[in-house]
């Protein structure tokens, strides 16, 4: 797995370093950067709950010509049972998507894609494969400096490895961006939530946690 | 039919003879040359006289008339008819007294037979623009004026009644001459009307050997003044200061995007098991919008819109000095001066 992230990280940098270029040019835009994040699980079965977390790491990376993006972020993590968990399993944890956006206005845009998730534990493994809608608001806090920005999204199974019916799936993500100043950087501080709702509702996933990413290139 | 036919002709018939009796004076030129160049001198003399006859002296281009008189000069001269040669050569430096015969073309009896012609006649042309204006008391009107050789001018501009209007040169010219007149009569009255551009050639007893007239019509000229630039509308100007409005649409962003991520867990109805790092993000987002706030707030000087809107009146501005500065010139009358095409007349001769 550490080869995987280091594969994605390598090609990201590569991306970054090429981002500089890229930006001042109006037409296409581009950004990459790596991500650290508070990857926390709860998953809630009946009366009982299982909590994991761990410090996850990856890379982050937007590509756009005029209006439309394509948007991609890569995590993992080696998540760790909770002090108040009982008989839980370690799991590596594993995620990704990639989202098509189209901006409609200077601060919102809408996009869609797939969101891959697949847990590892010492047992087997868990694949979660869902299809997102996701509507995002990025106004302008300070200008030329920080944006601020709030994505929601809903979620449609594609393939998911679990026994239980699907009934629900949403999540958000909210936060700001600091461009550093005279410098094609950026900073990005935000906590994002996903809730999962299986089985007429007696099972429960819940992901959620803080993000700080830092990147090079345009972000917005 | 028919009658719309001879009617075209009719039309057509003075264009096609205009067109012959061209073709013709300049292929007499041709033959002239030629045959002046295989040393038949009477056969040339032929052809030259005819293409500067009269009938067909109105077929040449100036160059042409000059070229015909170059050779009929040298063709009389090589018939040993020296009066004749100095006749043609005479009537070629009166027509431009600037010009010179080709040392190529011509042996140098010839040339040295030009040049005693040239320097011995007394005549002048003057050349000025056929259209000008000029500003009364600030601009002259100038006309040049090229000798043929050194000698005595006088130069005056004459009423249609002969009387003078004015006087403007009396002395000797030289190779060329510029003459100046500003419009104004003896009085220093603005001088409208129809004049002559009289120059006298002179002799050295001072009988006049040489009349130039330059036909003048001057016309006194009042331009109208321009209207002045319109101010710039007050739409065009940008705000210098901060509005409320971005300030407050920032903070209210900023703690609305702030709350959102304190209690989207909530949404789902799990606070109280979710991150309490969303209290930090909620927090820094609120502070990005406090800061915001500030940046934009209401009455903060706006640097880019004050150097706008000086740019905008700075540009008007100029607008209007050059629209005052014209105007200030076009209060100033003018004199509008045609002229015609000179004539020389000669009294004595040389």
């Amino acid at each position: 797995m550490s080869r995987r992230l280091a594969t994605v990280a390598a090609a990201l940098a590569v991306l970054a370093l090429a981002a500089t270029d890229a930006a001042g040019q109006a037409a296409v835009r581009f950004a990459a950067g790596a991500t650290a994040t508070q990857y926390r699980v709860r998953s809630t079965t009946g009366d009982d709950t299982e909590t994991l977390g761990a410090p996850g790491f990856g890379a982050e990376g937007v590509i756009a010509v005029w209006r439309i993006a394509l948007e991609g972020r890569y995590v993992q993590a080696g998540l760790e049972p909770g002090a108040t968990a009982t008989a839980t399993l370690a799991r590596d944890a594993v995620e990704g998507h990639l989202l098509l956006a189209v901006r409609a206005t200077p601060w919102l845009s809408v996009s869609t894609g797939p969101l891959a998730r697949s847990y590892e534990t010492t047992l087997g493994s868990q694949r979660w494969l869902l299809w997102t809608v996701r509507a995002r608001g990025t106004p302008v806090l300070v200008p030329d400096a920080v944006r601020g920005y709030a994505e929601l999204w809903g979620a449609l199974p594609v393939d998911i490895d679990v026994p239980e019916s699907w009934n629900s799936g949403w999540g958000g993500d909210v936060g700001l961006v600091l461009a550093v100043p005279r410098l094609p950087l950026w900073l990005r501080l935000g906590y994002r939530f996903e809730q999962y709702r299986l089985g007429d509702g007696t099972r429960r996933e819940t992901i959620d946690g803080a993000t700080l990413s830092i990147g090079a290139g345009r972000l917005q | 039919m028919l009658r719309r036919l001879s009617v075209c002709l009719a039309l057509a018939m003075p264009v096609v003879a205009a067109s012959a009796r061209a073709q013709t004076a300049t292929e007499q030129l041709q033959y002239g040359i030629e045959a002046y160049r295989n040393l038949e001198l009477d056969a040339a003399v032929g052809f030259l006289r005819r293409a500067l006859s009269a009938a067909l002296d109105g077929g040449l281009s100036a160059a042409e008339r000059a070229s015909a008189l170059s050779y009929l000069g040298a063709a009389e001269l090589f018939r040993s008819r020296r009066d004749s040669a100095t006749a043609a050569f005479r009537r070629l430096v009166v027509l431009d007294p600037r010009h010179r015969l080709d040392a190529v073309v011509f042996p140098p009896q010839i040339l040295q037979l030009y040049d005693d012609v040239r320097r011995s006649t007394r005549v002048v042309v003057a050349v000025a623009p056929a259209d000008t204006t000029i500003v009364l008391r600030r601009d002259t009107f100038t006309v040049r004026l090229y000798a043929a050789a050194y000698h005595a001018i006088r130069a005056r501009v004459i009423r249609d009644d002969g009387s003078t209007l004015l006087p403007l040169y009396d002395g000797e010219v030289g190779d060329s001459l510029l003459l100046r007149w500003d419009g104004l009569d003896g009085a220093a009255v603005p001088a409208a009307g129809r004049y002559t551009l009289l120059v006298e050639s002179l002799t050295p007893s001072g009988a006049v050997a040489r009349i130039v007239h330059f036909p003048l019509e001057v016309e006194v000229v009042q331009l109208d003044t321009l209207p002045h630039p319109p101010a710039p509308a007050d739409s065009l100007f940008l705000p210098e200061q901060q509005p409320a409005g971005p300030a407050l649409r920032t903070l209210t962003t900023g703690l609305l995007f702030g709350g959102l991520a304190v209690a989207l867990p909530s949404l789902a109805g799990s606070g109280g098991e979710a991150s309490d790092a969303r209290f930090a993000v909620g927090g820094a987002i609120a502070l990005g919008g406090l800061i915001g706030f500030f940046h934009q707030r209401p009455g903060r000087p706006i640097p880019d819109n004050i150097v706008a809107n000086q740019t905008l009146v700075g540009a008007w501005r100029d607008r209007l000095d050059t629209v005052v500065r014209e105007n200030e010139e076009r209060r100033d009358p003018r004199l509008r001066i045609r002229t015609g095409p000179p004539v020389t007349e000669r009294l004595e001769t040389p």
